[in-house]
């Protein structure tokens, strides 16, 4: 638009609202939308360039005309106000947050999720996209984050399975600004979990962990099988030891394959942080699914 | 006798966009039954128009969401209005340039579950002192309708239909 084009930068955004504003069929969101800095005789020269690009001829105030105009002088002023590298970093802090919705997050598989799971990539990446529901199991604090720590997600799918009986895919992915990065995904069958009468994918995960999961023993605790948020300290000798070590000496030892989890900090000083941590014993959930005849 | 109830249709973007970004207060346009339609014929109730029926206003962008209609009259309008909102909030020092950039994105990338229309159930007794009349001026029939500039989170509840 050639009288946008004259207005410095940093106002061009303004001025385009002020345009936008007075196609607004009242002040619909509140009494006074005119934007105060722009000149109405600006706004209305923006009106008279966006209706010569529209082809609309100034007469035209149909419903439809102000409404091609409103769409218009909209989608300039997201695109006047939001370059590229604006709008990449308005997408990562809505991410971290936890504003974008599912369909929106770029979604990835941990180096770890070949080999271990059988559900396939792109049931997986459905199963986020048209998820129910999703919940938080752990939320990484700044600081977690900063180590890259991320919040943990369970996300739930209803899924009628061949001899028509309900099963749930549950996936589990951490948060990472704009991505998910799956960490593990279950076919799950809610016969034997003990379950509530509405279960919500953090019902169905903590009930999963307590039939598939096995205790681990940390200092100071009674043995669980998912551990959140537990603090305890090392003795001296042990205050070399990584985050991977420390997974490694708490895991249990089993029989059968397995698969844990964590996220666990070291301080300096020895003291271990535990976000959260579970052991899934997949040699049990393994044969539970050839009970329900789903084994590939 | 006035009504005990109050409602209001929004697309859930504008909730979440009132929680984070202004200190979650509300800005509503409501009226004072659901769906004009439905009132006892003559009554004031029966005469607010379409355009802000609460009942119509659901309908509207709730076949644009399903249809996935970016260019739906209620959509476009809704998404003026909050992007021209968005660039005089952050004009007016109200909000920081990050929120600005954050709501012009989620306007940027429609989601149709942001976009899903919510009710806002309000009761009036607790709202009732605050409650602006709308100018007749303004109101698209006779009916009365009402504008509540910052109505708290715990002054209503939030269903779809």
């Amino acid at each position: 638009m050639d009288t946008v084009k004259k207005v410095t930068k940093g106002d061009r955004a303004s001025a385009i609202a002020a345009a936008a504003a007075k196609l607004l069929p009242r002040p619909f969101e509140d009494e006074s939308a005119e934007i105060a800095a722009v000149s109405p005789e600006l706004a209305e020269s923006i009106l008279k360039d966006a209706r010569l690009i529209l082809k609309l001829l100034e007469e035209d105030d149909s419903p439809e005309a102000i409404s091609r105009l409103l769409n218009y002088l909209t989608q300039e002023l997201l695109h006047e106000a939001l370059p590229p590298e604006r709008e990449r970093e308005a997408r990562w802090r809505l991410g971290s947050k936890g504003l974008l919705p599912s369909a929106a997050y770029e979604i990835r598989f941990d180096r770890r999720y070949k080999g271990v799971f059988n559900l396939a990539r792109d049931r997986v990446t459905t199963a986020i996209r048209n998820s129910e529901a999703h919940e938080v199991v752990w939320s990484a604090s700044d600081e977690d984050a900063a180590e890259g720590k991320n919040t943990l997600l369970v996300f739930t799918k209803e899924v009628t399975s061949r001899n028509g009986g309900l099963s749930y895919d549950l996936v589990l992915a951490g948060r990472d600004r704009d991505r998910l990065i799956v960490d593990g995904a279950f076919e799950v069958f809610p016969a034997g979990l003990r379950l509530g009468p509405y279960p919500g994918p953090l019902n169905l995960f903590e009930a999963f962990v307590e039939a598939f999961g096995v205790p681990i023993s940390i200092p100071g605790r009674v043995p669980q099988k998912l551990i959140l948020d537990a603090t305890y300290s090392l003795p001296p000798s042990k205050r070399s030891l990584t985050d991977a070590d420390m997974l490694n000496q708490l895991a249990p030892r089993l029989r059968t394959e397995a698969w844990q989890i964590a996220s666990i900090r070291i301080s300096p000083l020895g003291v271990v942080q535990v976000g959260y941590l579970f052991c899934i014993d997949l040699g049990k959930y393994k044969k539970s699914l050839e009970g329900h005849n789903k084994m590939d | 006798m006035p009504s005990l109830l109050l409602y209001s249709t929004n697309p859930r973007l504008k909730l979440m966009i009132q929680e984070e970004h202004r200190r979650d207060l509300h800005y509503v346009w409501c009226s004072e039954c659901f769906d004009s339609a439905l009132a006892p014929p003559h009554s004031l109730r029966a005469l607010v128009g379409s355009s802000s029926n609460p009942a119509d206003i659901y309908r509207g962008l709730k076949a644009e969401v399903d249809s996935a209609d970016k260019h739906g009259n209620n959509f476009t309008r809704i998404a003026g209005s909050l992007s021209v909102l968005a660039q005089k909030w952050y004009i007016a020092n109200e909000i920081a340039e990050h929120d600005r950039d954050e709501i012009l994105y989620m306007l940027m990338e429609p989601t149709p579950r942001l976009w899903t229309p919510l009710v806002y159930v309000i009761p009036r007794d607790a709202v009732a002192t605050r409650l602006k009349p709308v100018h007749p001026s303004k109101r698209s029939g006779t009916g009365r309708e009402f504008v509540m500039e910052d109505l708290r989170r715990d002054e209503f509840d939030v269903i779809t239909l």
